[in-house]
């Protein structure tokens, strides 16, 4: 059995994608890479609008909005959307993001043009009765109580939001409040999709077994005569610099176990401190060796999980340091244990073998992260939109490659300190289930 | 306007692939595809936690836990620190029949992958104090578990559909029995169930079948064959009606099962029963979330599924809703399955069911370890050598009347369990429509015990 030793940097690489972009005359980008190794294509139309583009008062708005583009345009009749791609032998849905909203379906590539049509119908048209949003806000509630109202720790990532940022419109996570959920209209439904459903707002992203020549050519008859509508309102809000260290207690009364959750303002995504930043995250939390699984869970165990993330938005982003307390540990241990973490990686510079370690770990991300259609198209849209240049997709792995030990205390130094920390404690208000054997 | 036609498709076989069996008798199919450089390394071995009693419910995870977590030849520390340095994953969890352990590593890597995934097959010894961590750690999930309804109505619907038989046991284990779990009992279900002769290795990705082969034996080769008592599991038990409530004071939502016991993967009916779901509750537009999401705005989902095993299964229909509407989504439900029960599918829903499953199968064997994962239910589950080969060929033949014989032979909406856990509060009283109901308050609930109550709590 060979025995620990320093492992050698691994030479396995993401392989590069060829990528192909078109420009519509009415503002539509088209942004494509041809791969012809299965006969299966994922096409995702990207909409850059969110939950951050929504007013005080009208949160959830993107996503219920979302609902709504599956229940019907001009010629696709309610759930119809859903009947066309089953019956292709595809797969569809969408998801609602703080920055974007994504429509995706994955294919058989005999079915391409029939799915640009979908998309496009919808782009140039939503016919949605009064009846149907009624209902469809109906699911979203119950999609809310699910996910956030019902679980024992699903309020966190409001109650985060709400404290970790004084102003920015990621005050509220995409599902919104009920209460401004029961205030949106059909005319609010008619006049966001006439703002922000326009080409000019929108990135087609095409991964799989096509001909470049007949994407362009179907794209161009489905959508080239949707007009390019108005300019596109954007965010301009600004978060302030936090100057002081913060502290709130939440008490959850279906949580049998007390938790931390820490979170650091970053800067946003594609900012060249920000690859540092993810490398940071994976020496803190990415496997069984990392140093906060190490420290808190494996070895003084008062934790059952401990975890640090770095969630990069277009705009003013966040670090999460999470620990879940074992029974008996306390909220201040955890709290002191994530400051000795954190202060280590500012302090001191990580070693060679935990550097060899987490530039392995990415590689093999990236290339874990290639092992679709969808995986290729999801970063290339990422690339796309939100970096603002798809040939990206070919060059982000040679960023976090190098990252240097010095990087990464420098801007652990920078970003990860007190006084830029919003730091919630979670107080278990139920008695835990856990009962010892006689 | 219609929308454009659909071209002829491009043909894609189920990829080839290449078996060994090494002198072992250990089993190795590998897959090749070289589009990254990545192996991913998938070991089923019976091993599941329907071999252990109800007492030592939990005993096949918590061994699966902590293969890792300890060998003759490596700390566990070692063996994170070996992982991690090379940017892989290996990870090992128990479902009913087997424990499936799976390492993904990239391809500079493939001899540390099948050096790591034997060693911790072959040689896991349990250290007391690692013991100690895992189970803490169990019981902490199982804490976050026990406060989610979701959670809550998967266990309690196994035990209301399958009673007592060996798949309806807490995979988990409960607050009662992973204490009692001592370091004897995780090694001798290791070592009487973890033999090659009961397991099946498949390798996938960018590595030739015959370097696969070589690595798995140089590495394999010293795994004992153990002494092989057979592996009896009953079938499922007859369906019983019955209406259990786990309570849960201040849920704002319910969580809805109801089911019927069901056959084996390897039943003949199987493929017609898994078809005729499709249009019940196998996909967005069917019957079941047409009705419950679209037109009433009840759920955000609403379903069924069949969880077919090595030797029994059981079929689910499956949502949640507000509070006060719980009694009438399961009144929509149980309409539902009725009339699904004397009409299964319309010619329409057939050909659409169809058509998506036959056109999506491309799909679902888009990547290397998919495959794989198909190759490994054929012995697993005694499938025919043949059965992805010929999988969309038997689709594409069935007929409505298949479908409805396959239903009517298996399906008895009259002996359904239905489960509900959520604040009883709310809606117990409104259930009794549907037969005499149980409520059992989530504090008190043991799903390991026979009468589901923790001990000290009986009725």
């Amino acid at each position: 059995l060979p025995s620990i030793s320093h492992a050698p940097i691994a030479a396995d690489r993401p392989p590069a994608l060829p990528i192909c972009e078109h420009h519509l005359a009415n503002g539509l980008r088209l942004v494509a890479a041809e791969d012809h190794s299965r006969p299966v294509v994922n096409l995702q139309i990207w909409y850059h609008v969110g939950s951050k583009d929504e007013k005080p008062g009208n949160t959830g708005f993107a996503h219920l909005f979302e609902h709504l583009m599956f229940r019907g345009s001009r010629n696709v009749g309610p759930e119809q959307h859903m009947r066309y791609v089953r019956q292709a032998g595809g797969v569809v849905n969408a998801y609602t993001s703080f920055d974007t909203t994504v429509y995706w379906e994955t294919f058989p590539s005999n079915c391409l043009e029939r799915m640009l049509w979908l998309e496009a119908d919808r782009m140039a048209s939503l016919d949605v009765s009064q009846e149907n949003f009624v209902k469809e806000r109906e699911v979203v509630k119950e999609e809310r109580r699910l996910r956030y109202e019902n679980p024992p720790y699903g309020m966190l990532l409001e109650d985060i939001l709400s404290r970790a940022y004084s102003q920015y419109p990621y005050r509220h996570p995409p599902i919104g409040s009920v209460e401004d959920l029961d205030r949106a209209t059909i005319e609010n439904v008619r006049a966001f999709h006439s703002t922000y459903y326009l080409p000019r707002n929108a990135c087609l992203v095409a991964v799989g077994d096509f001909e470049m020549d007949s994407l362009v050519t179907f794209a161009e008859k489905h959508f080239g005569p949707i007009p390019s509508g108005g300019r596109i309102p954007r965010v301009h809000d600004t978060e302030a610099e936090p100057e002081n260290p913060r502290q709130e207690p939440v008490v959850y009364p279906n949580a049998p176990l007390d938790a931390i959750v820490d979170a650091y303002l970053l800067p946003p995504l594609g900012h060249p401190d920000s690859y540092a930043l993810e490398m940071a995250a994976t020496l803190l939390s990415t496997g069984q060796s990392s140093r906060l699984y190490r420290k808190l869970v494996y070895e003084e165990q008062i934790a059952s999980s401990a975890q640090g993330d770095a969630l990069l938005l277009e705009g003013p982003s966040l670090f999460f340091c999470f620990a879940l307390a074992q029974p008996g540990a306390s909220v201040d241990q955890l709290a002191s244990s994530l400051d000795e973490a954190l202060a280590a990686i500012r302090d001191s510079h990580a070693s060679e073998e935990e550097m060899t370690r987490a530039h392995n770990q990415v590689a093999a991300s990236f290339v874990l992260g290639r092992d679709s259609a969808q995986a290729k198209a999801d970063f290339l849209g990422r690339c796309a939109v939100l970096l603002g240049d798809p040939l990206r997709y070919n060059t982000e792995f040679e960023r976090f490659a190098a990252v240097t030990c010095e990087d990464i205390r420098r801007v652990a130094a920078r970003y990860l300190v007190p006084q830029r920390r919003l730091r919630l404690e979670v107080h278990a208000g139920a008695a835990p289930v856990v009962q010892e054997a006689e | 306007m219609t929308p454009p036609a659909l071209t002829e498709p491009r043909p894609l076989g189920f990829p080839a692939h290449q078996t060994a069996v090494l002198p072992s008798g250990l089993t190795v199919f590998a897959v090749e595809d070289h589009r990254l450089p990545l192996i991913s390394l998938q070991l089923e071995v019976l091993a599941g936690h329907a071999l252990v009693p109800p007492a030592q419910a939990g005993l096949a995870g918590l061994a699966a836990s902590l293969l890792r977590e300890g060998t003759s030849a490596r700390s566990s520390q070692d063996i994170a620190r070996l992982v991690d340095s090379s940017g892989g994953n290996l990870s090992a969890s128990a479902a009913s029949d087997t424990t499936s352990l799976s390492a993904s590593f990239l391809r500079s890597s493939a001899d540390l992958a099948f050096d790591l995934l034997a060693d911790t097959t072959i040689r896991a010894v349990f250290p007391e104090q690692e013991i100690e961590r895992q189970r803490a750690q169990a019981l902490s999930s199982l804490a976050v578990h026990y406060k989610d309804a979701e959670y809550l109505a998967t266990v309690a619907a196994a035990r209301a559909i399958l009673g007592t038989h060996p798949y309806a046991w807490p995979s988990d284990g409960t607050p009662l029995t992973l204490p009692a779990l001592c370091r004897e009992d995780l090694a001798a279900f290791h070592t009487a169930h973890f033999a090659p002769t009961r397991a099946w290795l498949a390798v996938a990705g960018d590595l030739a079948a015959e370097e696969a082969f070589q690595l798995a034996e140089r590495h394999f080769s010293s795994w004992p064959a153990a002494p092989s008592s057979p592996i009896e599991i009953p079938p499922a038990p007859q369906p019983r009606a019955q209406v259990l409530v786990i309570d849960m004071p201040g849920a704002v939502q319910t969580q809805i099962a109801i089911g019927q016991p069901a056959v084996a993967r390897c039943h003949p009916d199987c493929l017609p029963l898994q078809v005729a779901n499709q249009a019940l509750g196998g996909s967005f537009n069917s019957r079941m979330n047409l009705k419950l999401r679209a037109s009433e705005g009840l759920t955000y989902s609403a379903g069924s599924h069949l969880d077919l095993e090595r030797a029994a299964g059981l079929f689910e229909a499956t949502t949640f809703t507000r509070s006060g509407k719980t009694a009438a989504a399961v009144r929509f439900m149980l309409d539902l399955i009725e009339e699904w029960a004397g009409n299964p599918a319309t010619q329409e829903e057939l050909d659409e069911a169809k058509s998506y499953l036959t056109g999506s199968f491309s799909l679902a064997i888009e990547q290397a370890a998919a495959v794989a994962r198909r190759l490994l239910a054929i012995p697993v589950y005694n499938l025919p050598a043949d059965y992805w080969a010929t999988w969309r060929e038997r689709v594409r033949g069935l007929t409505v009347g298949d479908l409805r014989a396959a239903v009517s032979r298996h399906i008895r909406p009259r002996a359904l369990a239905i489960v509900a856990v959520g604040d009883a509060s709310q809606f117990a009283s409104r259930l009794e429509s549907f037969g005499e109901v149980r409520v059992v308050p989530a504090s008190q609930f043991d799903p390991a015990s026979e009468s589901l109550l923790s001990p000290g709590d009986n009725e």
